[in-house]
């Protein structure tokens, strides 16, 4: 009785812990995906609405992959996808969305170009802009649409020394993306 | 707030000018102005300031014309610069630094309301208004509260929102007492007359900016973009017009200089538009493709912006009227490029796969380097590979 008890507690314990260890293939039933996670990241579990991963903690580096509705607002510029929308439009609205962010200056959109992901049309962005801290960091934004959703595959790093040593994780879950559906 | 105003001091300080020699700063309003230095540094590194040497000579020029030789004997300097933003904004660091947003350049119709607006900013300045505002604060103990928190609820000011300081952010978005925006208004048409303007165009200033966001639909958190703070600025002017200034009204030849003001502006308000499509503001950017189109009718720039303004609306009616706004910018300039993009879009969007294909061709023959060419090749891959003529 006691060990089913402590058994008990200790799963209460992990469900209600803020992070968990991330590794192998997963299933994102939520967001009707699946990749290959990389070893020594940690999950945000209170996120919800989408996959976020880390190593090192957030302010320095992120994996995000999340799917949003097309009539949704974008949180900055206000406006809004729609339907049959060609990449390259995709990829405009995103970019201005991010262009409008708060808390970033020295904004600089680095590349733009068409990719294909899962087997679908989409983009691929490389920005870099200096936080309000004053830490210059990079971000690499793949992104899609399908039916009703817009994903994205965001990764997010410092530009000094974590950009470059954390890009290889991210390409593997690129490489492993898959829709399950949608 | 790492100012470290001191409790219960007097916000009763005479203006520059006021008493000759080089200026003398109160503690206080040092700190004041070492913090705005830091803004200042902080907004110049943003990339978010408008480079266009000539409209900074030009904007610098008519502020200088404003300056009362009182203040510049007492070392007082004036810098007007201008930041990338289509929202209706401007204001003044204590130090005697302008900024000016591309939003209210482009919809400012002559330079005597430019000098209305600088004139009014340079109050704010001169007479001190930014040191009262803390102290008042201060007094009040409501300091804290009040710019504890940045909460600007505008998307599109958002990289500007971290750009701006607290002083920044106190002058532009609440502005400063009721007392003290008077004083501005009438020490500003002061000094504005002083230089020759007819200070008739002050409250069209006001008037023109008011009826623009109502036509546009669009709401702003800053000072110059509500409706109510911009209904006070016309009363005031037509107060001062009606009573102190009502002689200078009728005197004639009194300088409004429209098209100087617009031959050098008119780049800013092509830019303003795009920044205007860019955060969705559509009916925005077409209000202000169709005043730069009335000042530069052979530009073809403008109708293919306008195509896109109607093609991104998501708005089927709007989109009809993106084929004739293309078509008007190929007639004005068959080596443009960029139309044919928006028709090979429209149509791929709406399944002409034909026409789409002889767009997106004519678009890579005419821009053979164009940043989007894989996308292009791609829509083109995809379009022949479907065969399907419409």
């Amino acid at each position: 009785m006691k060990r089913m008890l402590i058994g008990l507690l200790l799963l209460l314990t992990a469900g209600c812990a803020p992070y968990s260890r991330v590794s192998g293939n997963a299933t994102i039933s939520e967001l009707g995906i699946e990749a290959a996670l990389p070893d020594g990241w940690y999950r945000a579990n209170r996120v919800t609405d989408a996959l976020l991963i880390t190593k090192d903690g957030f302010p320095l580096q992120f994996i995000r992959i999340e799917r949003v509705e097309h009539d949704k607002e974008l949180q900055f510029t206000k406006r809004k996808f729609s339907p049959g929308m060609p990449p390259h439009d995709v990829a405009e609205l995103e970019a201005d969305n991010l262009r409008s962010a708060t808390g970033i200056s020295n904004f600089e959109l680095l590349d733009n170009r068409p990719v294909i992901i899962g087997g679908l049309q989409g983009f691929r962005l490389d920005f870099q802009w200096r936080t309000s801290d004053g830490l210059r960091v990079k971000r690499t934004h793949y992104g899609f649409m399908k039916d009703k959703w817009v994903y994205r595959i965001v990764y997010h790093a410092a530009a000094r020394h974590y950009f470059d040593r954390d890009l290889p994780a991210f390409t593997a879950i690129l490489g492993s993306f898959k829709l399950t559906k949608t | 707030m790492g100012l470290g105003l001191q409790g219960c001091e007097t916000t009763a300080l005479a203006p520059m000018g006021a008493a000759p020699g080089r200026l003398s700063l109160e503690p206080d309003e040092r700190r004041l102005w070492l913090r705005a230095e830091e803004e200042q540094r902080r907004l110049d590194r943003s990339g978010l300031l408008y480079d266009d040497p000539r409209l900074n000579e030009y904007v610098n020029s008519v502020a200088d014309r404003l300056l009362a030789p009182e203040v510049r004997a007492n070392g007082f300097s004036l810098t007007i610069r201008v930041i990338k933003n289509p929202t209706l904004n401007a204001f003044a660091l204590p130090n005697g630094v302008i900024y000016v947003h591309t939003g209210i350049l482009a919809r400012i119709e002559n330079e005597a309301q430019l000098a209305t607006l600088l004139g009014h900013e340079l109050t704010h300045a001169t007479h001190r208004h930014a040191v009262k505002r803390f102290r008042d604060l201060q007094n009040k103990a409501a300091l804290a509260a009040t710019f504890g928190v940045l909460g600007l609820p505008f998307g599109l000011i958002g990289a500007l929102a971290s750009a701006l300081g607290q002083l920044g952010t106190i002058a532009s978005v609440y502005g400063y007492s009721q007392e003290n925006e008077a004083e501005a208004d009438k020490e500003g048409l002061t000094l504005m007359v002083n230089a020759g303007y007819d200070p008739r165009e002050a409250p069209k200033l006001f008037t023109h900016m008011k009826e623009w966001l109502e036509e546009s639909k669009v709401k702003e958190p800053f000072f110059f973009g509500t409706h109510p703070r911009l209904q006070e600025r016309v009363e005031s002017y037509q107060q001062l017009l009606s009573g102190p200034f009502k002689d200078v009204e009728s005197r004639q030849g009194r300088t409004v200089r429209t098209d100087e003001y617009l031959s050098v502006v008119q780049p800013v308000i092509l830019d303003n538009a795009v920044l205007d499509l860019q955060a969705g503001r559509f009916l925005a950017a077409r209000k202000e493709l169709q005043k730069f189109s009335t000042l530069s009718p052979t530009d073809a720039r403008p109708h293919y912006y306008l195509g896109e303004s109607y093609r991104r609306e998501n708005d089927s009616k709007e989109r009809d009227q993106a084929v004739p706004a293309y078509e008007r910018a190929i007639a004005l300039d068959q080596s443009y490029a960029d139309p044919y993009r928006g028709l090979g879009t429209l149509y791929y969007q709406t399944g002409k796969k034909r026409e789409a294909r002889v767009a997106f061709e004519r678009y890579l023959a005419l821009a053979p380097d164009a940043a989007d060419r894989a996308y292009i090749e791609r829509y083109l891959q995809e379009l022949s590979e479907g065969g399907g003529e419409s």
